[in-house]
């Protein structure tokens, strides 16, 4: 069915190709909002996304591959978006769009507003190498083809990102105990 | 806690994040009302003059004998054959060719023994190699890099010529069956394109391309550069790197858009291209 639609909306077919956006949105926009974290910046990621999709459909050789070959260009349109507005990566909402779990659900040696944070503070490069990883659990192959980048890079890249965030974590865990520190002074004051 | 536990973590933290999802319907609405005003790329830039293998009618044996027939013109006048009319391995070319190539190499010949006039033979630089003829077919590859597409749209009567620039796309064509190995190896081309299209017309009017080769294996590697404009067509002088230091590969390509293949055929000299002359003195 997706094939068919892809073969269609190659040869102009807007219709499908509408129909193809339907279908795919979510899947892309789920990827926008694990790298962008800001409801605004995802929507518009993934609207580029899908209109550079549309541009480049007729290169797409083997249209079994498309979901694969989205990722790519989704990846790029989140790269530009995180370019366009310099002030992204402290931004972001926990808005309309994030829903938290009960706390119950959420059992955990990091604390789920821990890692939010401590993700914030990474690059895009680093945010989507572990997006693409973590969430899609793609295999290296396939994070290899989202990224561009030889297979062998993937893994020192996501051995990075990893670093960075657990960096991240201790730099917002010395900031937290800094301030209830100062809190616990100016109190007893 | 080790990276693999962190990673772990993180696994858990995205995978059970709910996150609120757009309207996909809206979206995809609001994404198809852009999809008139955004014009799919058609590799326009391949549009090179067709390898046109004229079907010979059955019967004929000598391709030398064999012509399109004339069609007759309604107002009278002899038609005019326009463009490539015979295949390009042809034994006319074939024949050709061979002689351009020997007297390019008889040039080699006659132009050595004033070269090396007063030096020991062996002793310094080496003989320069003979040019060496090769022909292969480069096939299409996967597109590995996508780059940026930018339209401009500039005032023109009362409608808009709009000027499409796309920048940074990167192929990995193939061609394991080039006749010389020295140009075997791993294939890239990179392009881009400045298409313009007149108010009111949907394909592209001209198209000014700049395209750039590379060709790498284990002894070296191979680039050259290249314009297009329209469907002219090109000839790329590769450059030689690493063991084909010193020498150039003189390209002539010509593009199949129903083979998506490259038509390869040309020179490996030792020598780089002449110098531009000077300009004509007044």
């Amino acid at each position: 069915m997706d094939q068919d639609l892809v073969v269609r909306a190659q040869h102009d077919d807007q219709q499908a190709f509408q129909s193809l956006t339907v279908a795919h949105h979510a899947r892309l926009y789920r990827v926008a909002y694990g790298i962008l974290r800001d409801r605004h910046l995802a929507e518009d990621a993934t609207q580029q996304a899908f209109l550079d999709i549309w541009r480049n459909l007729p290169t797409l050789e083997d249209p079994s591959r498309f979901s694969g070959w989205s990722y790519r260009i989704l990846v790029r349109a989140c790269y530009a978006e995180a370019r366009r507005k310099p002030d992204w990566a402290r931004e972001g909402d926990i808005g309309p769009s994030h829903v938290p779990a009960a706390p119950d659900e959420y059992d955990s040696v990091v604390d789920r507003d821990q890692l939010e944070r401590g993700f914030r503070h990474l690059s895009v490069e680093h945010r989507t190498i572990i997006v693409l990883r973590c969430l899609l659990d793609l295999p290296m192959e396939q994070v290899a083809e989202a990224l561009g980048i030889p297979e062998g890079t993937v893994g020192s890249r996501l051995s990075r990102a990893v670093k960075a965030m657990r960096a991240a974590l201790e730099a917002e865990s010395r900031t937290s105990t800094t301030i209830s520190t100062t809190m616990r002074h100016e109190v007893s004051r | 806690m080790n990276d693999d536990r962190l990673l772990l973590e993180m696994r858990r933290w995205l995978q059970e994040e709910r996150v609120a999802l757009p309207d996909a319907e809206e979206a995809g609405r609001r994404i198809a009302a852009k999809l008139p005003t955004t014009r799919q790329r058609r590799r326009r830039w391949w549009r090179l003059p067709r390898l046109a293998r004229t079907p010979r009618p059955s019967g004929t044996r000598d391709t030398t004998e064999y012509q399109p027939s004339p069609v007759p013109a309604t107002n009278g006048h002899t038609p005019t054959a326009i463009g490539r009319t015979t295949s390009m391995l042809s034994p006319v070319k074939a024949i050709t060719a061979g002689a351009v190539i020997f007297a390019i190499s008889g040039a080699f010949l006659i132009a050595q023994p004033f070269g090396q006039q007063g030096r020991v033979p062996g002793a310094e630089a080496p003989a320069p190699l003979p040019p060496e003829p090769f022909s292969g077919i480069v096939h299409c590859g996967g597109q590995v890099a996508f780059g940026t597409s930018e339209s401009l749209e500039f005032p023109m009567g009362e409608a808009n010529m709009t000027v499409v620039s796309e920048r940074g796309d990167t192929w990995r064509p193939s061609a394991p069956g080039m006749s010389d190995p020295r140009l075997q190896g791993n294939y890239a081309i990179s392009f881009d394109t400045d298409a313009y299209y007149p108010p009111g017309v949907v394909d592209s009017l001209d198209v000014i391309g700049a395209g750039t080769w590379r060709i790498e294996n284990d002894e070296g590697a191979w680039q050259g550069s290249y314009h297009i404009v329209g469907g002219a067509p090109v000839v790329v002088p590769l450059v030689g790197e690493g063991a084909y230091d010193g020498l150039t590969a003189i390209v002539e390509s010509a593009f199949s858009e129903s083979d998506c293949a490259w038509e390869w055929s040309g020179l490996i000299i030792d020598r780089g291209l002449p110098e531009y002359p000077e300009p004509p003195a007044e």
